[in-house]
C-alpha cells in the first residue's frame, strides 16, 4: 500500500474496504450449534427409545457424553478463538457471543441442578426455552434470519411442551433442538460458501 | 465545508484506523497483513497516530514471543466521525 494522499472518493473506499476486511466469516459459529444439536438429540432419542423399550440399564452416562463432549469441545474451540484474536483482531462480537452463551451455560446448569432434585418433566419447557433465548440473540447480532426464526420457534415449542406430561415430550425437544440448532445451523455453515 | 483532517487524509493511516474502528483490538501482524504496506510505514504511521491520540499502543509477551496490539482512542473515534462527516458533505452521500 502506498503512503498516498487521496481523494474524497477514495478515502470512502479506503474505510470501506478495510472495514469489509474485518467481517468475520459467521459460518464459524455453525459447529457449535450442530455439535450441541446433534449431541443433544441423540441422547434424547435414545432416552425416548429406552423409556419405550423398557430397557434397564442407567442412561446417566448417555447424557453425561452428550453434555461432557460438546462443553469440551466448546472451551476448546473458546481457548482456541481467544488466543487467535490475541494474535489478530478482537472483534465486539466475540465479547457479545461470550456474554450469551456464558449467560446462557450459567442457566442451563442451574436448570440442570434443578431437574435433578425435583424431576425432569417441569424443567424441559424452560430447558427449550433457554436453548431458544440463546440462538435467538445470536441471530440477532449476526442478523442471520434462520437463527431468529429458529430462537422464536422454540418460545412456542416450549410453550406447548408445558402441557406434555409423558415421555413424548423427549420428542418435543429433538423437533425444538432441530427447528432452533440443526436446520439453521446447517444455513450458516454454508452461509458464506 | 469543513477541512479534512490531514493526519487521516492518507491511504495508509486511514486504513490503519478503519481497521481500528472495526475491531476492539488488532494486533500489529493484523494491520500488515490486511494493508499489504511494509513494516516501517506501518510502524511509522502508527507513531504519528499514537503521538496524536488517536490510538493506544500495547507491547506484551505471548508464549515468549512479543506482542504489539492497539486500539482505538475515544479521541481517535471522534476524529474518524468526524472525518467521516466531512468525506459525507463533500460528496453529498
Amino acid at each position: 500500500m502506498k503512503d498516498n494522499t487521496l481523494t474524497q472518493q477514495q478515502s470512502m473506499e479506503v474505510i470501506r474496504e478495510m472495514i469489509q476486511r474485518s467481517k468475520q466469516k459467521f459460518s464459524q459459529y455453525a459447529g457449535s450449534f450442530l455439535v450441541w444439536g446433534w449431541a443433544i438429540n441423540v441422547a434424547a432419542a435414545i432416552t425416548y427409545v429406552h423409556i419405550i423399550q423398557e430397557w434397564t440399564f442407567n442412561l446417566y452416562f448417555v447424557w453425561i457424553a452428550a453434555i461432557g463432549i460438546p462443553s469440551i469441545w466448546s472451551i476448546y474451540m473458546g481457548y482456541q478463538k481467544g488466543k487467535e484474536s490475541t494474535q489478530h483482531a478482537k472483534s465486539p462480537l466475540d465479547s457479545y457471543m461470550l456474554a450469551v452463551w456464558g449467560g446462557s451455560a450459567g442457566v442451563f446448569n442451574i436448570l440442570m441442578l434443578v431437574g435433578v432434585v425435583n424431576g425432569w418433566i417441569i424443567m424441559y419447557p424452560l430447558l427449550i426455552a433457554v436453548f431458544g433465548w440463546g440462538v435467538l440473540i445470536t441471530g440477532a447480532l449476526i442478523k442471520f434470519r434462520p437463527l431468529i426464526f429458529g430462537g422464536i420457534s422454540n418460545f412456542f415449542i416450549a410453550g406447548i411442551a408445558v402441557f406434555v406430561a409423558t415421555e413424548a415430550i423427549l420428542l418435543i425437544l429433538i423437533a425444538a433442538l432441530t427447528c432452533s440448532y440443526l436446520i439453521p445451523g446447517y444455513m450458516l455453515k454454508y452461509s458464506d460458501k | 465545508m469543513k477541512e479534512l483532517d490531514p493526519l487521516l487524509h492518507n491511504q495508509l493511516r486511514l486504513s490503519i484506523m478503519a481497521l481500528l474502528i472495526a475491531n476492539e483490538q488488532v494486533s500489529f501482524n493484523f494491520i500488515l497483513e490486511q494493508t499489504n504496506a511494509s513494516r516501517g510505514n506501518v510502524s511509522v504511521q502508527i507513531s504519528k497516530l499514537e503521538e496524536a491520540g488517536y490510538l493506544e499502543v500495547e507491547k506484551s509477551f505471548v508464549n515468549k514471543k512479543p506482542l504489539t496490539t492497539m486500539k482505538i482512542t475515544p479521541k481517535g473515534l471522534n476524529a474518524m466521525d468526524t472525518y467521516t462527516q466531512a468525506l459525507k458533505d463533500y460528496l453529498n452521500l
